[in-house]
């Protein structure tokens, strides 16, 4: 119906949301909720007891290392696999029983998977011909679909004639075309070159905007999952560790996995010597460090901070009246990475000690020299062993 | 979006495994190894068909279709040809209809599972084809184990004949030909990411319509395979009809043996003949099938 209404208007009919029904009263409900999820494969638990809740028109990353279960849990999320319990609730309704042939969730699959025995027409034509849509408007949408990930006249050709990028955008247009209530996307962007990455996570994301799409989105690669997610949980070993915004993960991770998965950073092992209610003081292997937080004293603890956050004691941006660390390190290494440099200092056992400074200051700094580091004790994060 | 994939630097270079230029010109020393087998199959194949050919027109001492007459007007002849045809058609479409669903449920199964079924499909056919088919007559007899079991059952009330019958002879048959159909269906079939399945399903596709518009037009390659080799194989085959459905059923390759014993070489180079092309011609379409699909979209 909406199809015709869409049609009458003269309205694409791909841009229009997704009527929700959801079950009386239940507003409060997240779109897609998932509730003590575990698996296990032959006594190997693959999902551990995993809750992850999003909302209608989210865009969530499911951020992990290779086999941490990811793909897994979009498997029994989109009802490909089963679950030993858990259950799987969308739009306030329990699908963890429904098929999954009659979830209507959009996938897009590691590799693909596009059917390499139909043009590329057909396969974004499949769904719809699988769900016996109204068979006249099914070439109209088609275009349309195709015309969104801008392969427009690219209808007739053979999947093996597509490039990769190609093929991830058909990938997206069949999923997209039968108007799923979810897109799952399950590490769409691995098999292409960082130029053209980058440029598909800025044009699937704004595409998936447009049409208000609730997405969960799988990747390994920390950057990707900040440029493009409003949410994202961090997976490690089959469970969730971190669930919050880019801006939190990465300032505010919630475990020391969380904190080192989310980018290149400094940690130290450390000692709580003394807790004056929730300021911390502890003893690293390069001198004392302060620390908000609440640990008993004598606890052995890992301190971490981001390298941006660290800058040479006494440039501008080490202001008076701050409350701030200071320790002397030796630098070893100066690493370029283009508009910033990374500086690399000795660092004991598993310590690794690292800064970034622009590339513009870069005169300041003489590797196999001392130098005085100092940062924010505010930014000075501290997880327990 | 498009204009980033086609002008990032090094995508569209050029093939690695692009010819060298001019090498088709000269003759690659390497093709020369297929000299010892052409001469190999000229002297011990395409000589004797070409005698054999030549032969099937030669009747009462000199050129005629006389042989042919015989071969498809004479009503014994004709009733081989057809035969032929039929009972090749039924073993192949029963191997059709039992393979691909045995084939299908071996790669969902275990690795473990694969061999045993492979070890067990494979080690058969290397016994006699005599043998498996005494097998079957003692089985069809009317006291054999299938009769037995079904009188026990109540299933038939007199034993129902199964020995010197076309029915018998296509049953006996299909268990001897299926790997033939399974092994081929099977090889393509694995080769077919699992992920298509799952894209089918999560685009709304029930167990039907992934059968129909995903695993079979993949599968067809192999389908058309073991379509061939059941087909051909069965037309050809003589010990099988002539143990299991005796001498009143006659087949071509039944009837090229008897000319031949009965020093009438050229009636059975023209049913050599027939048979050659019955079998050529349902080769040919069923590679047209699996190539047509292959390519169809
Ligand atoms: N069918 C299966 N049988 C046995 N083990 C499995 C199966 N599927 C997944 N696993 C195991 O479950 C774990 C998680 O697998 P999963 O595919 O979900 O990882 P992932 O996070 O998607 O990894 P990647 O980033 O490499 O794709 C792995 O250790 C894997 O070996
Ligand atoms: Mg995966």
């Amino acid at each position: 119906m909406l199809d015709t209404v869409a049609k009458l208007q003269g309205v694409s009919s791909i841009m229009q949301p997704q009527p929700i029904d959801r079950a009386g009263g239940q507003t409060s409900e997240a779109f897609l909720k998932l509730e003590g999820i575990t698996r296990r494969i032959e006594q190997q638990t693959i999902l551990d007891d995993v809750s992850l809740s999003v909302e209608e028109g989210q865009f969530i990353s499911l951020l992990g290392p290779s086999g941490c279960g990811k793909t897994t849990l979009l498997r029994v999320a989109s009802g490909l696999a089963p679950c030993d319990s858990g259950t799987v609730r969308l739009a306030g309704m329990d699908i963890t029983g429904v098929p999954a042939h009659k979830r209507n969730m959009g996938v897009v699959f590691q590799n693909y998977a596009l059917f390499p025995h139909l043009s590329v027409a057909e396969n974004v034509a499949f769904g719809l011909k699988a769900q016996r849509r109204d068979r006249a408007a099914i070439p109209s949408i088609v275009a349309e679909c195709l015309a969104m990930v801008q392969l427009a006249g690219f209808g007739d050709r053979r999947i093996s004639s597509l490039s990769g990028g190609q093929q991830q955008r058909v990938a997206v247009a069949r999923a997209l075309a039968v108007r799923p209530k979810l897109v799952l996307l399950d590490e769409p962007f691995s098999a292409l070159d960082r130029q053209l990455r980058e440029v598909m996570q800025i044009e699937l994301r704004r595409l998936l905007r447009s049409v208000n799409m609730t997405v969960i989105f799988v990747t390994h690669d920390q950057d990707e999952a900040l440029v493009m997610s409003d949410r994202i949980a961090v997976m490690n070993r089959g469970r969730i560790e971190d669930y919050s915004d880019p801006a939190s993960i990465y300032s505010r991770p919630k475990s020391l996995f969380a904190f080192d998965f989310v980018g290149l950073s400094t940690r130290m092992a450390a000692r709580v010597v003394a807790a004056d209610g929730d300021m911390l003081t502890l003893d690293t292997k390069y001198g004392s460090v302060r620390a908000k937080g609440r640990f008993y004293p004598g606890t052995s603890v890992i301190v971490g901070v981001r390298p941006e956050s660290i800058g040479p004691a006494g440039d501008k941006s080490d202001a008076a009246g701050e409350d701030r660390n200071r320790l002397k390190l030796w630098l070893t290494d100066i690493v370029f990475q283009g508009s910033k440099r990374h500086l690399h200092f000795a660092a004991q056992e598993s310590d690794r000690l690292v800064a970034e400074v622009n590339s513009a200051a870069i005169n300041m700094f003489e590797p196999d020299s001392e130098l005085s580091v100092s940062w924010r004790v505010q930014d000075t994060l501290v997880f327990p062993t | 979006m498009t204009s980033v994939a086609e002008t990032v630097p090094g995508r569209a270079s050029t093939s690695v495994h692009e010819r060298r230029p001019g090498i088709r010109h000269r003759i690659d020393p390497w093709q020369l190894l297929v000299l010892p087998a052409s001469a190999y199959l000229l002297l011990a194949f395409a000589a004797p068909l070409a005698v054999m050919f030549a032969e099937s027109f030669h009747a009462g001492g000199g050129l005629s279709l006389a042989n042919y007459d015989r071969v498809l007007m004479d009503s014994r002849g004709l009733q081989a040809t057809a035969n032929t045809v039929r009972y090749a058609s039924w073993v192949t479409f029963g191997c059709v209809l039992l393979g691909v669903p045995t084939a299908m449920a071996m790669v969902r199964a275990s690795s473990r599972t694969q061999m045993i079924v492979l070890i067990g499909m494979l080690l058969p056919m290397s016994s006699s084809i005599v043998v498996k088919s005494f097998g079957w007559m003692i089985l069809f007899r009317r006291t054999g184990l299938i009769n037995e079991t079904l009188m026990w059952l109540g299933v038939v009330s007199a034993p129902v004949a199964l020995l010197f019958t076309e029915h018998g002879l296509i049953i006996a048959t299909i268990s001897l030909k299926l790997p033939l159909m399974v092994l081929p269906v099977f090889a393509v079939l694995s080769q077919i990411p699992g992920q298509l399945g799952d894209a089918a399903t999560t685009l709304g596709a029930g167990p039907v319509y992934r059968f129909r518009r995903v695993t079979l037009p993949l599968a067809l390659p192999g389908i058309a395979v073991g379509f061939a080799i059941v087909f051909s194989q069965t037309a050809a085959s003589y010990l099988i009809p002539t143990l299991l459905a005796g001498g009143r059923y006659p087949t071509l390759s039944k009837s090229i043996v008897e000319s031949y014993i009965v020093s009438n070489a050229a009636l059975g180079s023209a049913f050599s003949v027939v048979l050659l092309v019955t079998v050529g011609v349902v080769v040919w379409l069923s590679g047209r099938l699996g190539k047509d699909h292959q390519s169809a979209r």
